[in-house]
């Protein structure tokens, strides 16, 4: 868990490093992604492992991932929603040589929602005493379908720029995250506190959508001048 | 009603069948030739006027639909499904899962078909109309264009190919599937849980102590069609393309694209945790290969045909009976004739091979 903290923090802080070092722009667009339902409509459930004893073993209850919701911050937002810049990017940014991984612990993908650059390396990696298949499943990159059995094993990869698409494990059929690709630095996925900032950005106008696996898409357009930071809040009201 | 349809259906594809055999290719050519005078490009002219558009339209649309998508007038009767050519997922091919298929994969489930679905095996179809069809189902989707060619997995490698015996590939081969490759994780387990621990443990795997529900049985996913497919249990289902080693090996290496189905190839090569040598190595692809082939020949269609080649029907072995359940007696027609002249013929020229056919009768009679 502490590992997976570290890991998601360098991801984060990769992404920012690349846009400064690319260009001296300094645009900013922050805001949170409110959730304005009922909570107890999408209280996270407790999935059946039961097909694998062994994942059982190595985590007492894996939640459903479907919908997670930050109960805790004011208004209530939401976990695990990309958010980044749709259209409005006409720059070319190198992709960062850190690589992105992708951990399957306990049966779970960490991070459950991953957004990376084009040609940056993802790198999967099995850390269950288990056998999992890592079955990607995109539009726009050619679909793979390949398996760690063994704890320890890992696997690179680059891909193409792609709208979020699904990974699945198709032995533990509860096990699924989702990745999108970007031809520029512009995107962050929503954490325990729900906001986002999409930092370095140089002026202009800006179509920034936020992506939530269940509730879908919302769109907003943000026009910056150079060196503005503004606010945005994505509200989804299922 | 559904027998109606059915047979409906069955008319309906033997008159699209015998139609195709009507066509002369001769006629078509000119046909086609005419067509040409429409000024067509030249580059398009094969998609849509050539052989392989033709003997399409001729052999494949029935079931694969004018525009390739798999629904034809016959689909809606078949399962599974004709492969929908627009979306290019092909499910068997020797190169890696997701990936495009080599020409030469399209051209072999062309000809020997996919055993157990409508696919036939067009056997009989010269091998440059193949070459034009699989041409043909290319222009279906855009993902052919501009793809990087993919490669061929390996395939003559064979360790055990020198081996007349095959007992060792067979059980290293358990060993990989039930031990290492966890294949019971979807189709069947065909051992018992504690053997599965000791091959787990062989090949540096902690044993458990619990495994899934109903291990022995096949676990059903999802493929990327949206249809749910149950993984093939080896000694009940057909397996679609082919039962000699080196399908089964290139099913294995490569995947089965759309599926559940992973690819091994790149998860073969382990080193042992503490000490030298490999602990697991791409040439047990082929072990899993021999066992899998093992497992099929103990399939009942299997068995049938082996007991047809040693006995005589009256010999098969019967059904069991349930508590007090009499015995029906076997049919007589088929004999009957031939009982009847071998009496017209004793009663003449008494020979050796009449009188073992007498002894048959009498204890026929007699049970």
């Amino acid at each position: 868990m502490f590992r997976m903290k570290i890991v998601a923090t360098l991801a984060v802080v990769t992404v920012s490093l690349a846009g400064v070092r690319v260009q001296a722009d300094n645009g900013t667009i922050k805001g949170k992604v409110v959730f304005a339902g009922n909570a107890g409509d999408h209280k996270r459930t407790k999935l059946n492992t039961k097909k694998d004893p062994n994942c059982a073993k190595a985590k007492k209850a894996i939640g459903s991932y479907s919908v997670v919701i930050n109960k805790k911050t004011d208004p209530m937002t939401l976990r695990n929603v990309m958010v980044f810049v749709k259209e409005g990017v006409s720059k070319k940014y190198d992709a960062p040589s850190d690589a992105i991984v992708l951990q399957q612990v306990g049966c779970e993908y960490k991070p459950h929602v991953i957004t990376m650059m084009e040609g940056q390396t993802l790198t999967v990696s099995n850390g269950d005493d288990t056998n999992h298949n890592i079955h990607f499943l995109p539009k726009k990159n050619q679909e793979a379908n390949f398996t760690q059995p063994k704890k320890g094993m890992t696997k690179d990869l680059t891909l193409l720029a792609e709208a979020p698409f699904k990974v699945k494990c198709d032995v533990h059929p509860w096990m699924g995250c989702y990745i999108a690709v970007f031809t520029h630095p512009f995107h962050v996925v929503t954490g325990k506190d729900g906001t986002f900032e999409l930092k370095g950005l140089p002026a202009g106008k800006y179509t920034v959508e936020a992506w939530h696996e269940t509730f879908g898409a919302k769109t907003m357009v943000v026009e910056i001048a150079t060196d503005e930071t503004k606010e945005a809040d994505f509200t989804f009201a299922p | 009603m559904h027998s109606h349809r059915a047979t409906f259906a069955t008319t309906a594809i033997a008159c699209l069948v015998t139609l195709a055999g009507c066509g002369e290719p001769g006629d078509s050519a000119v046909n086609s030739a005419s067509v040409g005078n429409f000024n067509a490009p030249t580059a398009t002219t094969d998609a849509t006027t050539g052989e392989g558009s033709r003997a399409y339209a001729m052999y494949c649309v029935g079931c694969h639909g004018s525009d390739g998508d798999g629904n034809g007038p016959a689909a809606r009767f078949l399962r599974p499904r004709p492969r929908n050519f627009q979306r290019a997922n092909f499910k068997f091919s020797s190169t890696r899962a997701g990936q495009l298929p080599m020409d030469e994969d399209l051209s072999r489930t062309i000809t020997e078909g996919l055993k157990g679905t409508a696919m036939s095996g067009w056997k009989l179809l010269p091998p440059h109309t193949v070459t034009a069809l699989v041409e043909h189902i290319k222009t279906f989707s855009t993902k052919w264009d501009g793809q990087a060619r993919a490669i061929a997995l390996p395939q003559d490698n064979d360790p055990y190919r020198t081996t007349p015996d095959k007992t060792q590939a067979i059980a290293r081969g358990e060993r990989i599937y039930h031990g290492y490759a966890a294949c019971w994780m979807c189709h069947p387990s065909y051992i018992s849980a504690s053997a599965i621990n000791r091959h787990l443990v062989a090949l540096e795997n902690p044993a458990s102590d619990t495994f899934r529900d109903h291990l022995h049985q096949s676990v059903a996913t999802p493929n990327t069609e949206g249809e749910v497919l149950f993984a093939p249990d080896f000694r009940r289902d057909f397996v679609r393309a082919g039962e000699d080693v080196a399908s089964l090996y290139r099913s294995i290496a490569a995947g089965i694209t759309g599926t559940a189905m992973p690819m091994w190839i790149d998860s073969m090569d382990v080193p042992k945790a503490n000490a030298s040598g490999q602990l697991v190595t791409p040439g047990d692809l082929w072990a899993m290969a021999y066992y899998v082939q093992s497992l099929i020949q103990q399939r009942p269609d299997r068995i049938t045909a082996d007991l047809s080649n040693q006995y005589t029907p009256r010999d098969r072995p019967q059904r069991i009976l349930a508590p007090g359940e009499t015995p029906t007696p076997p049919p007589q027609e088929p004999s009957a004739p031939t009982e009847e002249f071998l009496e017209d013929d004793e009663e003449e020229t008494p020979q050796p091979s009449n009188s073992d056919h007498q002894t048959n009768h009498a204890a026929e009679n007699g049970s």
